[in-house]
């Protein structure tokens, strides 16, 4: 029965490749994962980025708006630095307002300083990934 | 098919190392398919983060504009006074920029009557032309360009107003390029 000792001589040997074949799946998956789980916080950070734009954009533009076609209500609403806060899901959204903004020139005429208002503003949006990290994102800008 | 043990045994050693070369191949199979979805979510990825970058430009070009033009409303849009400002330098055409928030802002003046007056034709400053302002915002890779002409009207002027369609009808025209 010379198939039979054949069969015989090759036992353990699948386990021994069986666990070679682990080993090299093990290396190899290994930063394959790692790959895996970075994409995935990309995806989940650019993801946040966007909603957190997406937040801060309406809020920027709606002051805009105001300061431009209503420019009294403007004024009234924020006669000084102000901030006013607003959350949507884990995004915490507060905007600062300084209608006080000082910037100065200089005069060719005379060299005495000259003195502009400018409201300016910052709106900043802060979360939390789930991976514990916080994140933010801020827009400045000024109005007239 | 024949069943005898001769062909067992030719069986058995046709299957030797087969998971090697199994586990291999699945592996590199799965690394390509890895790969490419890393690929793919890192360039959606910074295609939103230049999205947002680009938002963050426009406003601080928005924010060099207003203050530019705050200036020439202040300076009562005499381009004389505002020549050789010492902050702002504007004048025919001069050029300012700042560091502004996370980013910076460069603000291009083109006072157009002044270039004009200085050939000898008896214009006022800024009446007819107005002053063209090209304001530059930029933060990290992204850049936002915005070009806006400003003229002055009677009575109590604006400091600025702008809308984001050029109209030929009204007095103040604003639009933005964006490049990449």
């Amino acid at each position: 029965m010379p198939h039979i000792k054949t069969v015989s001589n090759k036992k353990g040997f699948s386990l021994t490749e069986i666990l070679l074949a682990i080993l090299i799946f093990a290396i190899t998956v290994t930063p394959l994962i790692q790959l895996f789980i970075q994409s995935t916080r990309e995806a989940e950070s650019a993801s946040d980025y966007y909603q957190a734009h997406h937040l801060l954009t309406i809020e920027m533009e709606k002051l805009k708006s105001l300061s431009s076609l209503y420019p009294d209500v403007f004024k009234k609403s924020f006669p000084q630095k102000s901030k006013y806060t607003k959350t949507s899901g884990k995004y915490s959204c507060v905007v600062t307002i300084n209608p006080e903004f000082e910037m100065k020139v200089a005069s060719a005429y005379d060299g005495s300083t000259l003195e502009v208002m400018l409201t300016e503003i910052a709106a900043e949006a802060s979360w939390t990934m789930t991976s514990g990290r916080t994140q933010k994102l801020v827009y400045n800008t000024t109005l007239d | 098919m024949d069943f005898s043990g001769d062909a067992k045994l030719v069986k058995l050693n046709n299957k030797k190392g087969f998971s090697i070369p199994l586990v291999v191949s699945l592996a590199l199979f799965l690394a390509i398919i890895t790969y490419a979805l890393q690929v793919f979510t890192a360039q959606s990825a910074k295609n939103i983060h230049y999205t947002v970058d680009l938002k963050k430009a426009e406003y601080i070009a928005e924010a060099g504009l207003k203050r530019a033009a705050s200036f020439i409303g202040a300076t009562a849009f005499e381009s004389r006074i505002y020549k050789n400002v010492a902050s702002f330098s504007f004048g025919y055409t001069n050029n300012y920029s700042e560091n502004y928030g996370d980013g910076k802002y460069n603000v291009t003046i083109v006072d157009i009557p002044a270039i004009i007056s200085n050939f000898g034709i008896d214009l006022r400053p800024c009446e007819y032309q107005g002053v063209f302002l090209w304001a530059s915002g930029s933060y990290r890779n992204a850049t936002r360009f915005i070009l806006a002409r400003y003229i002055p009207s009677a009575g109590t002027l604006p400091i600025f107003k702008y809308k984001k369609t050029i109209n030929s009808n009204e007095e103040y025209e604003y639009f933005n390029i964006e490049i990449n």
